[in-house]
């Protein structure tokens, strides 16, 4: 049973998905449970197989038993165990909180909500755990394609903003799909492990088809995680897509997809390629330096709450990638570290901003007017993410921006340290107005009279959508907390491909 | 190959999909209509 873990986390999703697809129109309670009971399966999966990752060094898990230059090989390192694990726990976070949502936003489509849900999450936690470049492509076409039926469930505009994504991620698919085409001519292999191999091997990282490979492969990957001049379809399909699915989609999309550029980058081009070879490092980071001012100033300039978090995740990419590309030990610990911190944060934010949208139907900042008084519980979860956003110590969105600036420090790239420190000013600006509004109303001047008035009841949100809120908030705390075991597990990845 | 193909094809299918809710929402799909009805709609 153990040996056969990896295959778990993704199979558990996809079966309990056509299951449901067969039977969740007739029997539509049965969703919600089947949901959450194949969800805990793949969590505890991807825990199990992070252990044994621990014991026994890189698992290679062949499925069906066929060896990888024919088969489909699943290899397991301490990356992909924890990006597993991350994905896992948001889904089954999600999967909790979306029980109230779902039947309120989409009532006659329970099942084919759940069943898109479950195919997405085992979409993007098969990108995560396979070793094959083509494989990828595929169920990187499996979770977009399902994010945009999530996403077309909304309301009216979110139409709109589906197609848009809809052109703008087949554009990006189709650029990774053209870099796999030209690894494969050059060395006749999909096994990323395998390509690294040939490419060393047969002397062909001077070629220039592989250069091509690479810039075609970089950017479609670009693309899909929203990184600035190609971010134009995120906003708009976060902000007015239904609450469960920006909950799910916003925290792990773009780091999936940020997993999928290091894998690439490391495992597949090699350290020696991506920073010495080629050394574009310069530009790239000045090309995240933008995405990250950027990101925040627009973020300043939204009056829309979700649309607000939308932005900040634009600069949150930017923060990423340019931690990679600093080709330094540290900066890449950070950008790791920062993929699984920014995945709760980003889904502590979205979860609030959910409750703020199911309480008052509205969906502009304002709406948090006396929620301190009305939701404590919800305000305090929602201030310890928007600490880690900002990066205050011991929430773990510190210590990620701790890595990244030493990085940055390191490799004499002062322009990121500036923008990093920027960006955590504008995120303090931007979380302290809501706090300030939610404490003290948004016209604290002019309504002071009636305010001591009327005593606003305590209505905290139902336990369904509570809970997971708090589970995430506690989770910030801990990740942060103890942090020092996952930076080991990075670290030790890190130092294994060689970077230095 | 055959798999990108089989991609290729549920990729239109759900774009032509979307066209159509793009379509019974908004009553056109020429985009600048549609960008009107949301900018004049609210």
């Amino acid at each position: 049973m153990i040996e056969q873990s990896p295959a778990f986390i993704l199979l558990a999703p996809f079966f309990t998905a056509i299951f449901i697809a067969l039977v969740g129109i007739r029997f539509r309670w049965i969703c919600f449970p089947l949901v959450l009971i194949s969800l805990t399966l793949s969590v505890i999966a991807s825990v199990c197989t992070l252990f044994r990752v621990l014991d026994e060094g890189t698992l290679r898990y062949f499925l069906g038993g066929w060896a990888p230059p024919f088969g489909i090989e699943f290899r397991i390192d301490g990356l992909n165990a924890l990006v597993a694990i991350v994905i896992t726990v948001v889904a089954l976070i999600t999967g909790i909180y979306s029980r109230q949502r779902v039947l309120a936003e989409t009532p006659d489509k329970v099942s084919q909500f759940y069943t898109l849900y479950l195919l997405l999450v085992a979409g993007l936690v098969g990108m995560v755990i396979t070793g094959d470049a083509f494989n990828l492509y595929v169920l990187l076409e499996i979770s977009s394609l399902t994010s945009y039926g999530l996403i077309a469930m909304g309301p009216k505009r979110a139409t709109l903003a589906t197609f848009k994504y809809i052109i703008m991620g087949t554009i990006g698919a189709s650029f990774y799909l053209l870099g796999v085409g030209y690894l494969y001519i050059k060395t006749g292999s999909l096994n990323m492990l395998d390509i690294h191999e040939q490419l060393v091997a047969n002397n062909l990282l001077g070629s220039q088809s592989v250069m091509v490979a690479f810039i075609m492969i970089t950017i479609g990957v670009w693309i899909k995680m929203a990184f600035f001049p190609l971010h134009s379809w995120l906003p708009n399909a976060y902000a007015f897509a239904p609450t469960t699915t920006s909950s799910l989609l916003a925290p792990l999309v773009t780091k999936v997809m940020i997993y999928v550029m290091i894998r690439m980058m490391l495992t597949v081009f090699g350290v020696e390629y991506t920073f010495i070879q080629l050394d574009w490092s310069n530009i790239v980071i000045w090309m995240s330096v933008i995405a990250i001012l950027s990101g925040s100033v627009m973020a300043l300039a939204q009056t829309d709450l979700r649309k607000m978090l939308a932005f900040l995740i634009i600069a949150e990419v930017g923060y990423m990638v340019g931690g990679v590309w600093l080709a330094d030990q540290s900066g890449m610990i950070g950008a790791i570290y920062h993929i699984i911190s920014d995945a709760f944060m980003t889904l502590c934010v979205f979860l609030f901003a959910g409750i703020v949208f199911a309480k008052t139907g509205n969906r502009n900042i304002n709406a948090v007017e006396g929620m301190f008084k009305k939701m404590p519980l919800t305000m305090m979860a929602f201030i310890v993410g928007a600490f880690s956003l900002i990066g205050i110590p011991p929430t773990c969105g510190f210590f990620s921006k701790w890595y990244l600036i030493q990085g940055g420090i390191n490799s004499g790239h002062w322009e990121f340290v500036i923008a990093l420190l920027l960006s955590s000013l504008i995120n303090a600006i931007l979380f302290f107005r809501i706090i300030e509004i939610a404490y003290f109303g948004a016209n604290p001047a002019e309504g002071h009279g009636h305010h001591h008035t009327e005593e606003p009841k305590r209505s905290e949100a139902s336990p369904s959508m509570l809970i997971p809120l708090l589970c995430t908030a506690a989770l910030l705390l801990a990740i942060g907390i103890f942090n020092d075991p996952i930076i080991r597990i990075i670290t030790d990845f890190v130092v294994a491909t060689g970077l230095r | 190959m055959l798999t990108a193909i089989v991609v290729g094809v549920s990729t239109l299918g759900v774009g032509l999909a979307v066209t159509q809710k793009l379509y019974r929402e908004f009553g056109s799909i020429e985009e600048n209509e549609i960008l009107e009805k949301i900018t004049s709609g609210k």
